[in-house]
């Protein structure tokens, strides 16, 4: 995926610390989050939760709570269609339950009425007839014989056969022997693990605005991590085609992988399109614990055999994990990344996903890999302890680098952990004495890149500024990295450069915010973006001077005459369009080349005098900047200085001169732009933030 | 012709075969080739895979060029937070 191969380059603008362009929004409280989203006429949404962690559905009695005054709508599963495929249809049953309530806090029905006392009371006025049943929460009870049955049927074809029905996957991953390996060991150890489905807990709880027009548009205004996938997701579920329905993403309060679906939109839109007015839901706090997604819960048993000498002979481990009352694959990550910081040469890890009463998982922060990891990690930190080992240098010696096969198949590429933990070897914290009470550890990690999908729109102002426009809520700054990257391509300063986040129908699709790959993926399309705007820059450069595009490179902002090919009087151009002699002999003297145009030119372009050495045939200047008169050029200096259409016979001029007369009709411009600086970082020139730019603002405003 | 490596559970679905070789120009190409001459690994493919050339991770990149000898992985289809 990677733009070009790496190489060692001196950054500008990267690794700077720019004023984030949200912080003074987000510090003022001018940002608008999910839940600041309003609409007129707007209806408040609320849902109705299952009290029971797992209850047969026998029927929903809506009646008097539509007939409550102010009630607008009233909707259940029956008012979805029934989705083709799994994933898709797991995801509106989580929003909405079919048949059964899977979990305590499963949505069973919603209501919009026009206040939030409205709806609260009609939710009262649901008489839901549940029949509970038998209940799971724990993956090692869920998979035991006899266990209740969460949902039937959902096992995959990799799933051996005499598994408890909750079992839904299975996965397997390694290479080598591990029982050869944990023959050469010294020593062995094994142990289990459990860790909890922990909550991603963000800040900010689920919000949405929906608005169905009655000839079937819709817009969602929503906090997300990815409102790309919050259009795909909702436009199958409510039978939309994706070009109708618009989703904007909010400011968002924290995700950390939660927000990577969906949970009330589809219900917002059902409610919105039943009530024909805007409805807005915001979970509370007690919700957003209750039915949104956590990470899974885990049971691991992890094996591992040590030389003496710290040479790990083998690894294996068994995950069974738990992503709620759906099946997820979750298990698959965490086997991929429990051993894959290292080298070895036997290793196997064994994975099932079994089905809970509890909420459907969410991604949360390389779902599935720090539970494994942390199993790992452990029992090496056992072993180097009973083997009198330093932690960090057996993990140096066992550490992954190029080359090594990985737990997971693919041989990898340059990978930075040797250097990490060299850098951590050396860093005085690992040697500074510790008091009573401190302690000191050490892990290793390990977590994937992928989800290269990205759309990034980059324009060039005509004040020379720059605009960008990604598809990926900022969730931790992109904003910033996304204009400091094009800051570096372009050359300009970071301030010129606005990066928005644009809504669904303004740009193409873009992966979620996941993974961690938004400064990478979008980060390299805004590359490419500059990269693609520099070189038709250069090309229109090229045509404007006449020479071919070779010949013109982009140099700190700016399109410039360059390389072996680049005509000589080019290159000897200024940015006011100016050719200068060099040569000592014919050069002005210093200081009076602009205090010389200064006074011959007047903000109506016309020439108002002639240098003295009008005449000499000295072609020390050709200035055309400028210089306009009916239509026609004058040039100021140099032997034709004053006269009317000389601009045209001047040979390389002419292309700047016909540029300069184009650009003015095309673009309207009030004035003529400097040639000398063809790129969208005029950065001399009206920034008057930058002194150096203010002699050069001031004497384009005289002429 | 390409070599794809197999992770350990596809394996079954595949005569045991650790690495299978099809002819496949791209991704898209490769999965097709894969679904047709193990049937076994169809259901895993229409659910969903990521494939690994040369240590680099693509999902849904049907159309990336596979390079000649380069090393092909078949991958779960990778979710991140």
């Amino acid at each position: 995926m990677s733009l070009d191969e790496y190489s060692r380059r001196e950054f500008k603008q990267v690794g700077t610390r720019p004023r984030r362009p949200d912080g003074v929004d987000k510090v003022t409280g001018r940002a608008m989050y999910g839940a600041d989203a309003s609409a007129p006429g707007m209806l408040v949404g609320r849902i109705l939760r299952s009290p029971h962690a797992h209850a047969r559905i026998k029927a929903i009695d809506t009646a008097a709570a539509e007939a409550l005054a102010g009630v607008k709508a009233v909707i259940t599963a029956a008012d979805f269609g029934l989705p083709d495929d799994d994933f898709t249809r797991d995801v509106q049953d989580n929003c909405m339950a079919r048949g059964k309530a899977l979990y305590d806090g499963h949505a069973v029905a919603a209501v919009a009425a026009v206040d939030a006392a409205t709806a609260k009371a009609a939710l009262k006025l649901i008489r839901v007839d549940y029949e509970t049943l038998p209940h799971v929460t724990d993956v090692d009870a869920a998979m035991a014989p006899g266990a209740p049955v969460v949902q039937e049927g959902r096992a995959l074809e990799n799933v051996p056969a005499g598994m408890s029905a909750n079992v839904t996957s299975h996965c397997e991953f390694g290479h080598g022997d591990p029982a050869a390996g944990f023959a050469r060991a010294d020593r062995v150890i094994e142990r289990h693990f459990t860790t909890a489905a922990t909550h991603q807990g963000y800040i900010e709880p689920h919000a949405c605005l929906a608005s169905v027009s009655a000839d079937g548009k819709a817009d969602l205004w929503c906090c997300t991590q990815g409102h790309f996938f919050v259009r795909t997701l909702c436009s199958a579920i409510l039978g939309m085609e994706a070009s109708q329905l618009r989703v904007t993403a909010s400011e968002i309060g924290g995700g950390f992988g939660g927000k990577t679906t969906v949970f009330i939109e589809p219900v917002a839109l059902a409610l919105s399109r039943k009530a024909g007015r805007p409805v807005k839901i915001v979970m509370s706090r007690d919700e957003v614990f209750r039915a949104t997604g956590p990470t899974v819960s885990t049971s691991i048993e992890v094996k591992i055999g040590m030389t003496k000498d710290g040479r790990i002979t083998a690894g294996e481990a068994h995950l069974r994990y738990s992503g709620g009352a759906f099946p997820c694959a979750t298990v698959e990550m965490g086997g991929q990344a429990a051993f894959a910081a290292y080298d070895l040469d036997h290793v196997r890890t064994y994975g099932w996903n079994a089905l809970t009463n509890r909420p459907k998982e969410a991604a949360y922060r390389a779902p599935g890999a720090p539970q494994a990891i942390y199993a790992v990690e452990n029992v090496i930190d056992e072993l180097c302890l009973d083997l009198g080992l330093d932690p960090l240098e057996v993990r140096l010696k066992n550490a992954a680098t190029k080359g090594t096969k990985s737990s997971y198949g693919p041989t990898f590429p340059a990978i930075g952990l040797v250097a990490t933990l060299e850098a951590a070897k050396a860093h005085p914290h690992y040697t500074a004495p510790l008091a009573e009470g401190q302690g000191r550890g050490l892990s290793c990690g390990f977590w994937f890149n992928f989800g290269g999908n990205s759309c990034v729109s980059l324009n060039v102002n005509t004040d020379g500024t720059v605009g960008v426009t990604e598809g990926n809520p900022d969730i931790g700054g992109s904003r910033a990295s996304i204009s400091l990257m094009a800051a570096e391509e372009l050359g300009i300063p970071y301030e010129r450069i606005r990066t928005i986040v644009a809504d669904t129908a303004s740009l193409g699709y873009n992966d979620v915010t996941d993974g961690s790959r938004v400064t990478f993926a979008v980060g390299l399309a805004t590359i490419k973006a500059a990269r693609a705007a520099i070189r038709l820059m250069c090309e229109r450069a090229a045509k404007i001077w006449g020479i071919e595009a070779d010949a013109v490179e982009w140099k700190d902002g700016a399109a410039v005459p360059a390389g072996p090919n680049a005509p000589a009087d080019v290159a000897r151009r200024d940015r006011r369009g100016l050719v200068r002699d060099r040569r000592p002999d014919r050069r002005p003297p210093r200081g009076q080349c602009r205090r010389r145009r200064r006074q011959l030119w007047r903000p109506s372009g016309r020439c108002r005098g002639r240098p003295r050495d009008r005449g000499d045939q000295d072609p020390a200047l050709h200035d055309l900047s400028g210089c306009r008169q009916g239509g026609a050029s004058r040039l100021c200096r140099g032997p034709d200085a004053g006269r009317r259409g000389a601009g045209h016979r001047l040979g390389a001029e002419r292309g700047i001169y016909l540029w300069r007369r184009r650009a003015v009709a095309e673009r309207g411009l009030s004035r003529l732009p400097h040639p000398g600086r063809l790129g969208p970082a005029e950065d001399r020139h009206g920034d008057p933030g930058n002194p150096q730019s203010r002699p050069s603002l001031r004497g384009a405003r005289r002429r | 012709m390409v070599r794809v490596r197999l992770w350990g559970s596809l394996r079954r679905a595949a005569d045991g075969l650790e690495e299978v070789e099809v002819r496949a120009g791209s991704v898209k190409e490769m999965l097709d080739a894969l679904a047709e001459a193990h049937p076994g690994l169809a259901p895993q493919i229409a659910r969903g895979v990521s494939v690994s050339i040369d240590g680099v991770i693509y999902r849904e990149a049907w159309f990336t060029p596979i390079p000649p000898g380069a090393e092909v992985v078949l991958m779960p289809y990778m979710t991140g937070g």
